[in-house]
Parts: C-alpha cells; sequence; structure tokens
C-alpha cells in the first residue's frame, strides 16, 4: 500500500521532493508568468490566478447574474478556459486580467439572455447598490476598497443618462436596443452616450493599474 | 484604417462591442470592421480595459470554496497533463461550509452528466472541503487530508465508478486499479450495529459475489482504501450497495440495491 503524500505545508523529510514542486513559487511572478505555468500544465499556477482574480470575476458574474449558482457556473467556465486555450491571451490586446474580466463578462451576459428568467430589470440607481446576497462579504484589502471607491467615483462623474447606459449594458446584460426602450430613448442617442461614457470613464480611471492586489497565494508551498 | 472623419459610427460600435452591447447584426457588421481597423482595435483594448476596472464596483463577496473545488475537478476531468506544486489543498473552510456542501449535492443533481472521473474528482473535493472543515481534531484533518489528497492523485491511474441511488444522485464512487478498489462513499445513511453495508460485484457471467463490507459512521463520506477485489470478481462488470443485516456479508444480497454503477 503506498504511504499517503504530505499534506501541503507539512515539514517534508529531508531529502524529500515532492512530484513536480516547483523549484520556486507563485509570488515573485505576474500574470504572464503565471499563464505560461499554465501553458506547462501547472494547475497552482491556475489556482494563483484565481487567488487574484477569482474574486472579482465572480463578483462581477453575481452581479449581473443575480444568482450565486449560475455566477459559479460562468465563474468556473471562465477559469476552465483558461486552463484549456491559455495560449489565446493575445497580450496586444490589453492584460490578462482585461481579457479574463471581459471572458467573464461576456460569458455572464450570454448567460442572463439564455436564462430569462434570471434577468433582473434593475433601473440605474440600483445597478450599483449593494444587494442582499447569501454570499458573505468579505473583508477588503485597502487597496481593493480604494480601487472600488475610486470606480464609483468616476461613474458619479458621469451624467446620469451615461451611467445609465453604461450600467443597463455592463451590468444589466441589455443591448442598445433594449437600453433605447428601457429608457424611451432614441438609439442613436443611446449609441452616443455609451461612447462618451466609455471615454470619460477611460480618461478618468487612466493610470490605475489593473493588476490584481497582492493576495495569500491560494496554493500553500511545501519548503524546499 | 478607415478615415477618422467616416469613424464615429464605428467608434460607437466600438463602446458596445466591449459592453457586448451590440445587436447581432451591428456586431457582426462590426467584427468585420475591426478586422481590418486598427484605430478600433486600439478602442476595443482601451475600453475593455476601462470596463475591467468596472469590475470591481461591486461589492465584493467571498466566492463559496465550490467554486474553486469545481475548477479543480475541472482541471483533473480535462484530460490535460497537470502538475501541482503539492496536491490541492482543501479551499479555506467557512461557516457556509455546509450550506456549500447542500450546494454541491444540488450541483451534481442537476448537471447529471458529470460521469466517471469528472464525477469522482467533485465528489473527492468537494467532500474533502466539507470534512476537513468539520472536524475538530487537527490529527484527523491532517489525515483526512492526506487520505483526500492521495485518492486525488489516483484518480489519474484509476478508473472511475460512480454509483448511483435510485434517485439518480450520486452516492458513491469506486477506484478500481488492477485487483483493487477504493470506495468513496457520501449519501448513505449512517447503519446502526446491527446492520453493514455491502458492495457487491457482478461479473459478465451473472455472478455476484461480495467484495466488502462497511460501515457508515457519520454524515460524512468514508473512503474505504484499496479493498482487495474476491476471487471470482475480477471481470467484475456492475458494482452494486446494499444494506444488509447482520455485521457480515451474506453469499448473495437480500435486500434491494441501493446504488449501483457499471464499471
Amino acid at each position: 500500500m503506498t504511504l499517503p503524500p504530505s499534506r501541503p505545508g507539512a515539514v517534508a523529510p529531508v531529502g524529500a521532493t515532492a512530484p513536480n514542486d516547483p523549484v520556486d513559487g507563485y509570488d515573485g511572478l505576474d500574470d504572464r508568468g503565471l499563464l505560461a505555468r499554465v501553458i506547462e500544465g501547472d494547475g497552482g499556477a491556475l489556482e494563483a490566478l484565481y487567488g487574484r482574480y477569482g474574486r472579482a470575476c465572480f463578483g462581477l458574474a453575481r452581479r449581473i447574474l443575480a444568482d450565486e449558482q449560475f455566477a459559479q457556473d460562468v465563474v468556473q467556465e471562465v477559469f476552465l478556459t483558461v486552463w484549456r486555450d491559455a495560449s489565446r491571451f493575445d497580450a496586444s490586446r490589453g492584460g490578462f486580467s482585461t481579457w479574463l474580466l471581459s471572458m467573464t463578462h461576456h460569458k455572464a451576459v450570454d448567460a442572463v439572455r439564455r436564462e430569462e428568467n434570471l434577468r433582473k430589470r434593475r433601473t440605474t440607481a440600483e445597478a450599483l447598490e449593494t444587494r442582499e446576497s447569501d454570499a458573505p462579504l468579505v473583508d477588503d484589502a485597502v487597496w481593493s476598497l480604494l480601487r472600488r471607491e475610486r470606480v464609483r467615483e468616476v461613474l458619479a462623474t458621469l451624467s446620469d443618462p451615461q451611467r445609465e447606459a453604461l450600467t443597463l449594458a455592463y451590468f444589466g446584460g441589455y443591448t442598445q436596443r433594449e437600453i433605447a426602450g428601457l429608457t424611451s430613448t432614441p438609439l442613436g442617442t443611446v449609441k452616443t452616450r455609451m461612447l462618451a461614457g466609455m471615454r470619460r470613464m477611460k480618461d478618468s480611471l487612466d493610470g490605475l493599474s489593473n493588476a490584481a492586489e497582492p493576495t495569500t497565494p491560494t496554493v500553500p508551498r511545501t519548503q524546499p | 484604417m478607415t478615415r477618422p472623419d467616416a469613424h464615429t459610427r464605428y467608434a460607437e460600435l466600438a463602446a458596445g462591442h466591449a459592453l457586448n452591447a451590440l445587436e447581432p447584426e451591428d456586431e457582426q457588421e462590426f467584427l468585420a470592421h475591426l478586422e481590418a481597423c486598427e484605430l478600433c482595435e486600439h478602442d476595443v483594448v482601451e475600453h475593455r480595459t476601462a470596463l475591467a476596472h468596472l469590475a470591481y464596483a461591486p461589492d465584493a463577496a467571498e466566492p463559496p470554496a465550490a467554486l474553486l473545488e469545481g475548477i479543480r475537478a475541472g482541471v483533473i476531468a480535462s484530460g490535460r497533463p497537470v502538475s501541482w506544486p503539492s496536491e490541492p489543498e482543501p479551499p479555506p473552510t467557512s461557516l457556509s461550509a455546509d450550506r456549500d456542501r447542500r450546494a454541491d449535492r444540488t450541483r451534481m443533481r442537476r448537471a447529471g452528466a458529470l460521469t466517471g472521473i469528472a464525477a469522482a474528482a467533485a465528489l473527492i473535493v468537494s467532500l474533502g472541503a466539507w470534512n476537513v472543515s468539520l472536524q475538530n481534531d487537527r490529527d484527523q484533518q491532517l489525515a483526512l487530508g492526506d487520505r483526500l489528497s492521495a485518492a486525488v492523485r489516483e484518480l489519474g491511474r484509476a478508473e472511475t465508478v460512480p454509483l448511483t441511488g435510485t434517485d439518480g444522485v450520486v452516492v458513491a464512487v469506486a477506484l478500481l486499479y488492477d485487483d483493487e478498489m477504493s470506495l468513496l462513499v457520501d449519501g448513505l445513511e449512517v447503519n446502526d450495529a446491527g446492520t453493514t453495508y455491502v458492495l457487491w460485484g457482478k461479473s459478465r457471467s451473472g455472478d455476484i459475489r461480495p467484495v466488502a463490507a462497511f460501515d457508515v459512521t457519520g454524515e460524512m463520506f468514508d473512503l474505504r482504501e484499496r479493498l482487495q477485489l474476491a476471487d471470482g470478481v475480477a471481470d467484475v462488470r456492475t458494482l452494486m450497495v446494499t444494506r444488509e443485516p447482520g455485521r457480515l456479508a451474506p453469499p448473495l444480497p437480500t435486500q434491494p440495491v441501493l446504488a449501483s454503477g457499471t464499471v
């Protein structure tokens, strides 16, 4: 009978080396470094990426879908897509987190459109309000809290119609035509507001890093 | 590149595209345009970068432990060779672990499509997290974690056979090796001292023999490691579980089959 392996984090016997134990850890690796390891089949690197962005992806999917279980399904599919097709990431088209969150948004919007009953008709004012949820709120890192506050400040600087168009599209998963109908606004006006809002938001957020805040790695490493 | 003065329409479409808010016909038109327009490609990148910030606007919520477990199970089930720095550790425990576990069961019921290694992997990792979170004794935690980790690792070389109850829910997973078997049990009632669960193997020719007797001792999974397969069931094709009176396995089942699976 095979002896069970050591539990991660346990003190390994002198000279013992866990199979496939990386020489170094993940702390010093940026997203691209982790992604390179994912391409090589390193499951720990995928978990390290999850540790950095899983919370943001889940928060976004949950907001769009208004359903914990569907949000889980979407985020799981996102990370498994990274696992299967990490080489699809093209650094010339933005950072990894942008790619990841964009994919999360895309899949969540697809899901909410498939599951029409999930779609909660929310007003703009409701879109960014705290919703009651079964998921426990977490104590934010200061950095994360500051980022959220900054993003909300920027949103607040948009005109009401611009903010309405953006939030209904981004968090509500509505198309431009649906937004036009919901807000009794000509379609062309919705498109113009959306572009203006995007540009203003981009200008205001310039310089704010999209990198994840430092987090505790999800995968403890065995001491060499 | 399209001339800027003729570009306003596409600039608007670029914003809508980044927001996944275009109508299908607009999306199709824009994608065709995007292939040849560096300006729009640049716009889309900038829009998506800004929107990635917007993703942080909602209040942060802790993802359920089941999410990471599901990702791990998917990775294992993907068939891609995978290495871990060390075996996957059960995710951090939380007060919602019990609820997560119930959600896991709901998920497995709903999915229904999880079979074989995926089902086994999902079951193992989800149960691992749940049990470790409920155990108080540290030594027990470590031992349980080790056994689960060993089971997860061995999935790669074991044949997995989900055993499904009459309601369609997987209640156990058998891991078959050459002449040994491990059995993970979850979802069977605790048996009293006057009964015992028996795992039966049915061969291709129809012979039925007991493979192992086991107890379910609490509302937690049980991992029966490396059961020696009895002679005569090496060509087992079906596995079945019954709950029999007494403490010994009878020669043949006397009670209804509670769960079964095909090898």
